[in-house]
Protein backbone atom coordinates (compact mmCIF):
# COMPACT_ATOMS: atom_id res chain seq x y z
CA UNK A 1 0.00 0.00 0.00
CA UNK A 2 1.44 3.47 -1.05
CA UNK A 3 2.30 6.14 1.64
CA UNK A 4 -0.04 8.53 0.54
CA UNK A 5 -3.34 8.04 -1.53
CA UNK A 6 -7.05 9.12 -1.79
CA UNK A 7 -9.53 6.51 -1.50
CA UNK A 8 -13.43 7.02 -2.58
CA UNK A 9 -15.70 4.72 0.54
CA UNK A 10 -18.54 6.51 -0.44
CA UNK A 11 -19.36 8.49 -3.72
CA UNK A 12 -23.46 8.65 -3.71
CA UNK A 13 -25.37 12.18 -3.61
CA UNK A 14 -28.31 12.75 -1.87
CA UNK A 15 -29.05 9.12 -0.26
CA UNK A 16 -27.77 5.71 -0.28
CA UNK A 17 -28.50 3.36 -3.21
CA UNK A 18 -27.67 0.04 -2.15
CA UNK A 19 -29.12 -1.79 -5.03
CA UNK A 20 -27.68 -4.82 -6.63
CA UNK A 21 -27.68 -2.74 -10.01
CA UNK A 22 -25.51 -0.18 -8.21
CA UNK A 23 -23.05 -1.95 -6.77
CA UNK A 24 -20.46 -1.34 -9.54
CA UNK A 25 -20.12 2.00 -8.71
CA UNK A 26 -21.14 2.35 -5.01
CA UNK A 27 -24.34 2.99 -3.13
CA UNK A 28 -22.79 4.47 -0.21
CA UNK A 29 -23.06 8.37 0.19
CA UNK A 30 -19.77 11.16 0.43
CA UNK A 31 -16.81 9.56 2.16
CA UNK A 32 -13.25 9.95 0.26
CA UNK A 33 -10.42 8.98 2.79
CA UNK A 34 -6.88 11.22 2.48
CA UNK A 35 -4.04 9.09 3.70
CA UNK A 36 -0.96 10.89 4.33
CA UNK A 37 1.44 9.13 6.16
CA UNK A 38 0.48 8.81 9.67
CA UNK A 39 -2.06 11.13 9.13
CA UNK A 40 -5.60 10.11 8.41
CA UNK A 41 -7.63 12.73 6.93
CA UNK A 42 -11.78 12.28 6.25
CA UNK A 43 -13.61 14.15 3.94
CA UNK A 44 -17.40 13.54 4.99
CA UNK A 45 -19.30 11.27 6.92
CA UNK A 46 -21.82 9.83 5.00
CA UNK A 47 -22.65 6.13 4.71
CA UNK A 48 -19.37 5.11 3.52
CA UNK A 49 -17.74 6.48 6.69
CA UNK A 50 -19.20 3.23 8.16
CA UNK A 51 -16.92 0.97 6.10
CA UNK A 52 -13.97 2.96 6.66
CA UNK A 53 -14.48 3.22 10.29
CA UNK A 54 -14.43 -0.69 10.92
CA UNK A 55 -11.28 -1.01 8.69
CA UNK A 56 -9.68 1.95 11.00
CA UNK A 57 -10.35 0.14 14.09
CA UNK A 58 -8.77 -3.42 12.63
CA UNK A 59 -5.51 -1.37 11.98
CA UNK A 60 -2.66 -1.22 14.56
CA UNK A 61 -1.40 2.39 15.07
CA UNK A 62 -4.44 4.40 13.73
CA UNK A 63 -6.15 6.05 17.00
CA UNK A 64 -6.37 9.59 15.66
CA UNK A 65 -8.54 10.99 12.94
CA UNK A 66 -8.74 14.32 11.09
CA UNK A 67 -13.19 14.33 9.63
CA UNK A 68 -13.81 17.50 7.21
CA UNK A 69 -17.27 18.10 6.32
CA UNK A 70 -18.11 20.19 3.46
CA UNK A 71 -21.76 21.06 5.37
CA UNK A 72 -24.27 19.07 7.61
CA UNK A 73 -27.14 17.97 4.90
CA UNK A 74 -27.54 14.29 5.69
CA UNK A 75 -25.88 12.35 2.83
CA UNK A 76 -22.30 14.03 4.31
CA UNK A 77 -23.28 12.98 7.99
CA UNK A 78 -24.94 10.52 8.18
CA UNK A 79 -22.78 7.66 8.76
CA UNK A 80 -21.57 9.04 12.14
CA UNK A 81 -24.08 7.57 14.05
CA UNK A 82 -22.64 3.95 12.79
CA UNK A 83 -18.70 5.32 13.52
CA UNK A 84 -17.66 3.06 15.38
CA UNK A 85 -14.10 4.67 16.42
CA UNK A 86 -16.07 7.55 17.75
CA UNK A 87 -17.34 5.01 20.88
CA UNK A 88 -14.17 3.39 21.48
CA UNK A 89 -12.12 5.41 24.51
CA UNK A 90 -8.22 6.14 23.54
CA UNK A 91 -9.65 7.34 20.00
CA UNK A 92 -9.19 11.18 19.34
CA UNK A 93 -10.88 12.78 16.92
CA UNK A 94 -11.35 16.48 15.18
CA UNK A 95 -14.37 17.38 13.07
CA UNK A 96 -14.00 20.61 11.18
CA UNK A 97 -16.68 22.09 9.15
CA UNK A 98 -18.69 25.07 8.16
CA UNK A 99 -19.82 27.22 11.92
CA UNK A 100 -19.83 30.29 13.76
CA UNK A 101 -18.19 28.80 16.33
CA UNK A 102 -17.30 24.95 17.70
CA UNK A 103 -20.32 24.78 19.62
CA UNK A 104 -22.59 25.34 16.48
CA UNK A 105 -20.49 22.48 14.33
CA UNK A 106 -20.81 20.12 17.55
CA UNK A 107 -25.11 20.90 17.47
CA UNK A 108 -25.10 20.53 13.92
CA UNK A 109 -23.13 17.08 13.99
CA UNK A 110 -25.47 15.69 17.27
CA UNK A 111 -28.54 16.86 16.32
CA UNK A 112 -29.00 13.73 14.19
CA UNK A 113 -28.53 11.75 16.93
CA UNK A 114 -31.39 12.83 19.18
CA UNK A 115 -34.74 10.63 20.17
CA UNK A 116 -36.76 9.75 18.87
CA UNK A 117 -34.46 9.60 15.64
CA UNK A 118 -31.81 7.57 17.02
CA UNK A 119 -30.82 5.86 20.59
CA UNK A 120 -28.26 7.29 22.12
CA UNK A 121 -26.96 10.58 21.40
CA UNK A 122 -22.87 12.12 20.90
CA UNK A 123 -22.35 12.55 24.48
CA UNK A 124 -22.10 8.18 24.71
CA UNK A 125 -18.79 8.74 22.10
CA UNK A 126 -16.14 7.65 24.29
CA UNK A 127 -13.39 9.18 22.07
CA UNK A 128 -12.07 12.25 22.83
CA UNK A 129 -13.62 14.76 20.12
CA UNK A 130 -13.33 17.94 19.24
CA UNK A 131 -14.41 20.28 17.16
CA UNK A 132 -13.07 22.73 14.94
CA UNK A 133 -14.48 25.65 12.44
CA UNK A 134 -13.01 25.69 9.34
CA UNK A 135 -12.83 29.30 9.17
CA UNK A 136 -10.75 32.24 8.18
CA UNK A 137 -7.10 30.59 8.18
CA UNK A 138 -5.75 27.45 6.68
CA UNK A 139 -6.11 24.37 8.08
CA UNK A 140 -2.97 22.59 8.97
CA UNK A 141 -2.92 19.14 9.92
CA UNK A 142 0.23 17.38 9.56
CA UNK A 143 2.12 17.70 6.05
CA UNK A 144 -1.58 18.76 4.42
CA UNK A 145 -2.38 22.24 4.24
CA UNK A 146 -6.50 22.65 3.59
CA UNK A 147 -8.19 26.07 2.46
CA UNK A 148 -12.06 26.60 1.92
CA UNK A 149 -14.08 27.76 -0.97
CA UNK A 150 -17.85 28.50 -0.41
CA UNK A 151 -19.90 26.61 -2.93
CA UNK A 152 -23.24 26.82 -4.89
CA UNK A 153 -25.33 24.60 -2.79
CA UNK A 154 -27.81 25.30 -0.14
CA UNK A 155 -26.70 26.80 2.93
CA UNK A 156 -22.89 27.48 3.96
CA UNK A 157 -21.06 24.33 1.63
CA UNK A 158 -17.45 24.41 1.37
CA UNK A 159 -15.31 22.87 -0.95
CA UNK A 160 -11.42 22.23 0.53
CA UNK A 161 -8.09 22.60 -1.78
CA UNK A 162 -5.89 20.22 -0.04
CA UNK A 163 -2.01 20.58 -0.81
CA UNK A 164 0.16 17.51 0.09
CA UNK A 165 3.94 17.58 -0.79
CA UNK A 166 3.62 19.64 -3.88
CA UNK A 167 -0.09 18.31 -5.18
CA UNK A 168 -3.49 19.45 -4.95
CA UNK A 169 -6.17 17.51 -4.47
CA UNK A 170 -9.83 19.45 -4.66
CA UNK A 171 -12.98 18.17 -3.27
CA UNK A 172 -16.22 19.76 -3.90
CA UNK A 173 -19.07 17.13 -3.55
CA UNK A 174 -22.07 19.83 -3.96
CA UNK A 175 -22.02 22.47 -6.04
CA UNK A 176 -24.11 23.69 -8.73
CA UNK A 177 -21.83 25.07 -11.88
CA UNK A 178 -23.90 26.91 -14.12
CA UNK A 179 -26.95 28.38 -12.02
CA UNK A 180 -25.94 31.60 -12.71
CA UNK A 181 -24.85 31.83 -16.00
CA UNK A 182 -28.51 29.93 -16.54
CA UNK A 183 -29.73 32.39 -14.56
CA UNK A 184 -28.65 35.70 -17.10
CA UNK A 185 -29.59 33.46 -20.51
CA UNK A 186 -32.90 32.94 -19.07
CA UNK A 187 -33.68 36.50 -18.14
CA UNK A 188 -31.41 38.08 -20.86
CA UNK A 189 -34.53 39.73 -22.61
CA UNK A 190 -35.88 41.67 -19.66
CA UNK A 191 -32.62 43.91 -20.18
CA UNK A 192 -32.20 47.23 -21.92
CA UNK A 193 -29.73 46.77 -24.88
CA UNK A 194 -27.37 48.58 -23.19
CA UNK A 195 -27.73 46.54 -20.34
CA UNK A 196 -26.16 43.47 -22.05
CA UNK A 197 -22.37 43.77 -22.26
CA UNK A 198 -22.51 43.98 -18.58
CA UNK A 199 -24.18 40.80 -18.15
CA UNK A 200 -22.04 39.00 -20.24
CA UNK A 201 -19.55 40.57 -18.78
CA UNK A 202 -21.12 38.89 -15.23
CA UNK A 203 -21.47 35.88 -17.38
CA UNK A 204 -17.94 35.61 -17.86
CA UNK A 205 -16.88 36.22 -14.40
CA UNK A 206 -19.25 34.26 -12.49
CA UNK A 207 -17.97 31.42 -14.68
CA UNK A 208 -14.10 31.84 -14.19
CA UNK A 209 -14.98 32.88 -10.59
CA UNK A 210 -16.48 29.45 -10.11
CA UNK A 211 -13.51 27.90 -10.90
CA UNK A 212 -11.13 29.46 -9.88
CA UNK A 213 -10.83 27.14 -6.63
CA UNK A 214 -10.05 24.42 -8.74
CA UNK A 215 -7.92 25.53 -10.73
CA UNK A 216 -4.76 23.26 -12.02
CA UNK A 217 -6.26 21.09 -9.60
CA UNK A 218 -3.80 17.08 -9.83
CA UNK A 219 -7.00 15.34 -8.68
CA UNK A 220 -10.55 17.09 -8.41
CA UNK A 221 -13.44 15.57 -6.87
CA UNK A 222 -16.62 17.77 -8.12
CA UNK A 223 -20.48 16.72 -7.96
CA UNK A 224 -21.99 15.65 -11.21
CA UNK A 225 -25.08 14.35 -10.23
CA UNK A 226 -27.13 15.15 -13.10
CA UNK A 227 -27.25 14.64 -16.92
CA UNK A 228 -28.55 17.21 -18.95
CA UNK A 229 -32.33 15.91 -19.07
CA UNK A 230 -32.14 15.90 -15.12
CA UNK A 231 -30.71 19.29 -14.84
CA UNK A 232 -33.10 20.88 -16.79
CA UNK A 233 -35.95 19.93 -14.07
CA UNK A 234 -33.68 20.18 -10.95
CA UNK A 235 -31.96 23.15 -11.99
CA UNK A 236 -31.47 25.16 -8.77
CA UNK A 237 -31.25 21.90 -6.15
CA UNK A 238 -27.44 22.43 -5.90
CA UNK A 239 -25.82 20.16 -8.07
CA UNK A 240 -24.19 20.48 -10.99
CA UNK A 241 -24.73 18.52 -14.75
CA UNK A 242 -21.54 16.30 -15.52
CA UNK A 243 -21.04 18.04 -18.63
CA UNK A 244 -20.99 21.34 -16.96
CA UNK A 245 -18.27 19.83 -14.40
CA UNK A 246 -16.21 18.13 -17.75
CA UNK A 247 -16.24 21.70 -18.96
CA UNK A 248 -15.42 23.59 -16.24
CA UNK A 249 -12.77 20.88 -14.70
CA UNK A 250 -10.80 21.54 -18.90
CA UNK A 251 -10.97 25.30 -18.59
CA UNK A 252 -9.51 24.81 -14.88
CA UNK A 253 -7.06 22.69 -16.66
CA UNK A 254 -7.19 20.29 -14.00
CA UNK A 255 -5.30 16.85 -14.47
CA UNK A 256 -7.32 14.52 -13.19
CA UNK A 257 -11.26 14.43 -12.61
CA UNK A 258 -13.55 12.35 -10.33
CA UNK A 259 -17.35 12.87 -11.44
CA UNK A 260 -18.96 12.65 -7.70
CA UNK A 261 -22.49 12.59 -5.65
CA UNK A 262 -23.70 10.05 -8.32
CA UNK A 263 -27.41 10.53 -8.65
CA UNK A 264 -28.96 7.47 -6.67
CA UNK A 265 -31.19 6.65 -9.52
CA UNK A 266 -28.79 6.08 -11.62
CA UNK A 267 -27.59 2.37 -12.45
CA UNK A 268 -23.82 1.00 -13.19
CA UNK A 269 -25.42 1.15 -16.94
CA UNK A 270 -26.31 4.43 -16.74
CA UNK A 271 -22.74 5.70 -15.16
CA UNK A 272 -20.82 3.97 -17.43
CA UNK A 273 -22.88 5.42 -20.39
CA UNK A 274 -22.00 9.32 -18.21
CA UNK A 275 -18.42 8.02 -18.20
CA UNK A 276 -17.97 7.72 -21.40
CA UNK A 277 -19.82 10.36 -22.83
CA UNK A 278 -17.63 12.59 -20.12
CA UNK A 279 -14.31 11.11 -21.52
CA UNK A 280 -15.92 11.94 -25.32
CA UNK A 281 -15.82 15.52 -24.41
CA UNK A 282 -12.72 15.23 -22.76
CA UNK A 283 -11.63 13.67 -26.34
CA UNK A 284 -13.40 16.48 -28.53
CA UNK A 285 -11.44 18.90 -26.64
CA UNK A 286 -8.31 17.29 -27.36
CA UNK A 287 -7.29 17.47 -23.96
CA UNK A 288 -5.32 14.79 -21.54
CA UNK A 289 -7.31 15.22 -18.73
CA UNK A 290 -8.18 11.70 -17.12
CA UNK A 291 -11.69 12.10 -17.12
CA UNK A 292 -13.41 8.73 -14.87
CA UNK A 293 -16.78 7.87 -12.29
CA UNK A 294 -15.66 8.14 -8.54
CA UNK A 295 -15.94 4.54 -7.82
CA UNK A 296 -16.43 3.10 -4.01
CA UNK A 297 -13.23 1.12 -3.15
CA UNK A 298 -10.98 3.00 -5.81
CA UNK A 299 -7.80 4.47 -3.92
CA UNK A 300 -5.57 7.31 -6.32
CA UNK A 301 -1.92 6.65 -5.14
CA UNK A 302 -0.47 10.34 -4.56
CA UNK A 303 2.90 9.54 -4.63
CA UNK A 304 2.76 8.55 -7.97
CA UNK A 305 1.67 12.02 -9.28
CA UNK A 306 4.07 14.40 -10.13
CA UNK A 307 5.07 17.04 -7.76
CA UNK A 308 4.79 20.45 -8.85
CA UNK A 309 5.67 24.35 -6.87
CA UNK A 310 3.69 25.09 -4.35
CA UNK A 311 0.86 27.90 -5.26
CA UNK B 1 -34.15 67.05 -0.76
CA UNK B 2 -33.12 68.78 2.60
CA UNK B 3 -31.03 67.03 5.14
CA UNK B 4 -28.68 64.52 4.41
CA UNK B 5 -28.67 62.12 1.19
CA UNK B 6 -29.46 58.92 1.85
CA UNK B 7 -26.35 56.41 2.46
CA UNK B 8 -26.47 53.41 0.12
CA UNK B 9 -24.07 50.40 1.54
CA UNK B 10 -23.47 47.70 -0.85
CA UNK B 11 -21.23 44.61 0.01
CA UNK B 12 -20.26 42.69 -2.74
CA UNK B 13 -17.12 41.25 -4.31
CA UNK B 14 -18.20 41.12 -7.68
CA UNK B 15 -16.71 43.73 -9.89
CA UNK B 16 -19.72 43.69 -12.62
CA UNK B 17 -22.29 43.73 -9.48
CA UNK B 18 -20.43 46.75 -8.48
CA UNK B 19 -20.63 48.39 -11.82
CA UNK B 20 -24.42 47.66 -11.91
CA UNK B 21 -25.13 49.48 -8.75
CA UNK B 22 -22.84 52.40 -9.55
CA UNK B 23 -24.29 52.58 -12.97
CA UNK B 24 -28.22 52.28 -11.25
CA UNK B 25 -27.73 54.60 -8.46
CA UNK B 26 -25.89 57.40 -10.81
CA UNK B 27 -29.15 59.33 -11.37
CA UNK B 28 -30.40 59.17 -7.79
CA UNK B 29 -29.48 61.53 -5.29
CA UNK B 30 -27.83 59.26 -2.84
CA UNK B 31 -24.77 58.38 -1.34
CA UNK B 32 -23.10 54.93 -2.21
CA UNK B 33 -20.29 53.81 -0.56
CA UNK B 34 -19.22 50.40 -2.12
CA UNK B 35 -17.19 47.21 -0.24
CA UNK B 36 -15.85 44.02 -1.93
CA UNK B 37 -13.91 43.12 1.10
CA UNK B 38 -17.15 42.33 3.83
CA UNK B 39 -14.01 43.00 6.74
CA UNK B 40 -13.96 46.83 5.18
CA UNK B 41 -17.81 47.18 5.26
CA UNK B 42 -17.56 46.26 9.02
CA UNK B 43 -15.49 48.60 9.91
CA UNK B 44 -17.30 50.82 7.89
CA UNK B 45 -20.76 50.65 9.52
CA UNK B 46 -19.50 49.97 12.88
CA UNK B 47 -20.00 54.15 13.17
CA UNK B 48 -21.89 55.12 10.51
CA UNK B 49 -25.71 54.44 9.86
CA UNK B 50 -27.17 53.19 6.46
CA UNK B 51 -30.33 53.97 5.07
CA UNK B 52 -30.04 50.57 2.83
CA UNK B 53 -27.80 48.09 2.73
CA UNK B 54 -27.24 45.26 -0.56
CA UNK B 55 -25.22 42.14 0.39
CA UNK B 56 -24.46 39.28 -1.29
CA UNK B 57 -23.88 36.31 0.51
CA UNK B 58 -21.34 33.79 -1.42
CA UNK B 59 -17.99 35.85 -1.27
CA UNK B 60 -14.78 35.15 -1.40
CA UNK B 61 -13.46 35.96 1.70
CA UNK B 62 -16.99 35.64 3.96
CA UNK B 63 -20.10 34.26 4.17
CA UNK B 64 -22.65 37.08 3.90
CA UNK B 65 -25.29 35.70 6.31
CA UNK B 66 -22.04 36.17 9.28
CA UNK B 67 -22.01 39.41 8.06
CA UNK B 68 -25.63 40.07 8.49
CA UNK B 69 -26.02 38.07 11.66
CA UNK B 70 -23.14 40.54 13.13
CA UNK B 71 -24.47 43.66 11.60
CA UNK B 72 -27.93 42.54 13.43
CA UNK B 73 -25.96 42.43 17.11
CA UNK B 74 -25.13 46.05 16.47
CA UNK B 75 -27.60 48.66 18.24
CA UNK B 76 -27.16 50.59 15.14
CA UNK B 77 -28.47 48.21 13.06
CA UNK B 78 -31.03 46.24 14.32
CA UNK B 79 -33.49 47.80 11.70
CA UNK B 80 -31.43 48.87 8.40
CA UNK B 81 -33.00 47.78 5.66
CA UNK B 82 -30.71 44.70 4.48
CA UNK B 83 -31.81 43.23 0.95
CA UNK B 84 -29.73 40.43 0.21
CA UNK B 85 -28.52 39.80 -3.50
CA UNK B 86 -27.49 36.96 -5.07
CA UNK B 87 -26.51 34.18 -7.23
CA UNK B 88 -27.84 31.56 -4.85
CA UNK B 89 -31.86 30.65 -4.96
CA UNK B 90 -32.36 28.44 -2.86
CA UNK B 91 -35.13 27.81 0.06
CA UNK B 92 -32.35 27.09 2.90
CA UNK B 93 -31.09 30.61 2.23
CA UNK B 94 -33.82 32.23 1.63
CA UNK B 95 -35.00 30.80 5.28
CA UNK B 96 -32.14 31.44 7.10
CA UNK B 97 -31.90 35.35 5.54
CA UNK B 98 -35.44 35.64 7.26
CA UNK B 99 -34.65 34.00 10.34
CA UNK B 100 -31.68 36.78 10.77
CA UNK B 101 -33.23 39.62 9.26
CA UNK B 102 -33.17 40.58 5.90
CA UNK B 103 -35.46 42.55 4.56
CA UNK B 104 -35.85 40.84 0.99
CA UNK B 105 -34.25 38.17 -0.62
CA UNK B 106 -33.64 38.93 -4.30
CA UNK B 107 -31.92 36.34 -7.20
CA UNK B 108 -29.08 37.66 -9.83
CA UNK B 109 -28.94 39.44 -12.13
CA UNK B 110 -31.20 42.75 -11.49
CA UNK B 111 -31.75 45.04 -13.67
CA UNK B 112 -30.83 48.91 -13.12
CA UNK B 113 -34.22 49.77 -13.03
CA UNK B 114 -35.03 47.02 -10.33
CA UNK B 115 -32.18 48.56 -8.07
CA UNK B 116 -33.66 52.15 -8.52
CA UNK B 117 -36.93 51.28 -7.16
CA UNK B 118 -36.08 49.28 -4.48
CA UNK B 119 -33.54 52.01 -3.49
CA UNK B 120 -36.40 54.47 -4.03
CA UNK B 121 -38.82 52.77 -2.31
CA UNK B 122 -36.49 52.17 0.74
CA UNK B 123 -35.16 55.60 1.30
CA UNK B 124 -37.35 58.18 -0.81
CA UNK B 125 -34.54 58.95 -2.75
CA UNK B 126 -35.26 61.28 -5.41
CA UNK B 127 -33.52 61.62 -8.86
CA UNK B 128 -30.68 63.89 -9.18
CA UNK B 129 -32.47 66.25 -11.68
CA UNK B 130 -35.73 66.12 -9.46
CA UNK B 131 -33.96 66.85 -6.35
Amino acid sequence: MSRSYLRFWGVRGSYPAPFTSHMGVGGNTPCVELRVGDDVIILDAGTGIIPLGNALVREDGVRSLHVVLSHYHWDHISGLPFFVPAFIPGWSIDFYGPAESPAELAHHISQQMKAPYFPVETETWLADVRYHVSGEQELQLGDVRISHTTMHHPGLTYAYRIEVDGRVIVYAPDNELAFISQSIDARREEFDEDEQPLLEAMKQEQHWRGIEFMEDADVLIHDAQYTPEDYRKKRGWGHSCYLDTVRCALDARVKDLRLFSHDPNNDDVELDRIEGSAMELVSAHQSRMTCRLAREGVQIDLDSLPRRRRR
Amino acid sequence: MAGRRPLIVVIDDSPTSISLYERSAASLDVELAVFDSPASSMRHLLDHDADLVFLDILMRERDGMSVLRELRALDRHQSTRVVIVTSKDYFQDRARAKELGATDYLVKPLRSQEIRDIIQQATGAVTKADG
